[in-house]
């Protein structure tokens, strides 16, 4: 029968403490995606331009709930930042074949270029309406159409991503 | 020993097994009750949103509910059928009682078994009324006589008395929803839609190797095979767990938007296109204070 003396146990119990921290904030990146290759050059730029774009749309949403909320101001700027990224800014961060993990892009986008450059054409006019839109409805209901046309691309173009 | 039981068992399971197959439907139809019914086209034309009938029923750039749409399963890929009112190609042959035999259920024209990819497993909870209304709504459906494409599936499924086996195992028609819980209208309307005509648990609530929805992890998420694509859970813990609140689902419901700015793409987009971004703003609420348990 092996027996431990209370120093081994001690040594034993002070490593596992040590390894907890390390073993938890592991789990948590990979709860937040976070693990795998991080992006780099042109996939970066896509991902951070992506992120300004969810940026400007809670900007927006977080307008829109009620007339107490609604700042006409807040939508215009963030209507036009979007207006400002897609077209053809927004092609150009998609050149040929950078799909590489961990992006999301799909193979699809370059061999049915053409609608690709419609539909990111499409995010702009849609930007572009919210961004004269004048009044609370008229601002929702032109925001849920430029939303549509940010789910018109990723349904087609985008790996869906686990949740 | 062994011998013997599998001389006695086989035999045994294969008499149970034509008996169930030659089994009448027992499945009493509400053709009585609907008589009294009349539809309403307009509310029916509102109902083919709610119900996402266009997803399955109406292909890319055809004909409105000229069918064609493939809907793969592990079992095969299934093509939505023609329902516009052609004679011959459609449901056109079909009356109106034979649609709410379909519906509520699950019965072809002919009394046979249909696959529960068309979610009649949902439609049960319809009320006649709905039902009444919806078939009021496809009358005024231009007929096209685009032929319904046959399903490319395991050729054992071909035989609807399986079928009819598994509604005997995993569908018991009717509605429990009947059953009103003392909640607010909203809740009521929520819980209607989301069980009934939305079938949002035919894709949220995972299925066992039979194809039938586990209700006992009722929304709780899933799998789609064949391409796994992994559906969220979105019952009332795991919502409220993940800081849903009822404006994020409102704005996620309407507009697709994301509580982190994403709009969402999949399935879900498509469910968003062809139905849920048209329903009115008190259908959205229903929904959001029935999932969130308000």
């Amino acid at each position: 029968m092996i027996r431990f003396s209370s120093k081994t146990i001690r040594r034993a119990l002070t490593a596992s403490a040590l390894a907890l921290p390390l073993l938890t904030s592991a789990s948590v990146l990979a709860h937040d995606g976070e693990e795998g290759p991080q992006p780099t050059g042109v996939v970066k730029e896509r991902m951070d331009a992506m992120k300004g774009l969810k940026d400007a749309l809670m900007a927006i949403r977080g307008t829109l709930g009620s007339e107490e909320t609604f700042d006409q101001a807040v939508v215009t700027e963030n209507a036009k930042k979007i207006s400002a990224v897609a077209g053809e800014p927004l092609l150009a961060l998609f050149p040929q074949g950078t799909n590489e993990a961990p992006s999301e892009a799909l193979d699809n986008i370059w061999t049915d270029w053409e609608n690709f450059k419609i539909k990111s054409g499409l995010l702009k006019t849609k930007a572009d309406a919210l961004a004269v839109a004048e009044g609370l409805d008229a601002s929702k209901a032109a925001f849920g159409e430029m939303a549509q046309s940010c789910g018109g691309c990723h349904k087609v173009y985008r790996l869906e991503k686990e949740q | 020993m062994l011998k013997r039981l599998t001389l006695i068992a086989v035999p045994a399971a294969l008499l149970v097994l034509s008996a169930l197959m030659v089994a009448p439907s027992l499945t009493p139809r509400q053709d009585a009750d609907l008589a009294n019914v009349a539809g309403d086209r307009a509310r029916g034309a509102y109902l083919l949103k709610l119900g996402g009938c266009a997803a399955c029923h109406t292909a890319e750039g055809a004909a409105p509910f000229a069918g064609g749409v493939a809907l793969k399963t592990q079992f095969g890929t299934f093509f939505g059928p023609n329902i516009t009112p052609d004679e011959t190609a459609g449901i056109g042959g079909w009356s109106r009682e034979d649609f709410a035999n379909a519906m509520l259920n699950g019965k072809g024209q002919h009394g046979e078994s249909l696959y529960p990819v068309f979610p009649y497993t949902s439609y049960q909870h319809l009320s006649l009324q709905d039902v009444a209304d919806m078939w009021s709504a496809l009358q005024e459906v231009t007929p096209s006589a685009t032929p319904s494409k046959p399903h490319e599936i395991n050729p054992f499924f071909l035989n609807r008395r399986y079928m009819a086996i598994w509604q005997i195992l995993f569908f018991s028609p009717g509605s429990a929803l009947a059953e009103r819980p003392a909640k607010s209208d909203a809740w009521l309307r929520g819980q209607y839609i989301v069980n009934g005509p939305g079938h949002c648990g035919e894709c949220h609530t995972p299925r066992n190797g039979f194809g039938a929805r586990d209700e006992k992890r009722h929304l709780a998420g899933s799998v789609l095979p064949p391409d796994n694509e992994k559906v969220p859970a979105i019952s009332t813990a795991a919502l409220m767990q993940n800081g849903w609140t009822k404006e994020d689902l409102i704005w996620a419901l309407q507009i697709g938007l994301l509580p982190d700015g994403d709009v969402m793409g999949g399935s879900m987009g498509e469910v968003i296109d062809g139905s849920l971004s048209q329903l009115t703003d008190e259908d959205i609420g229903a929904i959001a204070t029935y999932l969130l348990n308000e």
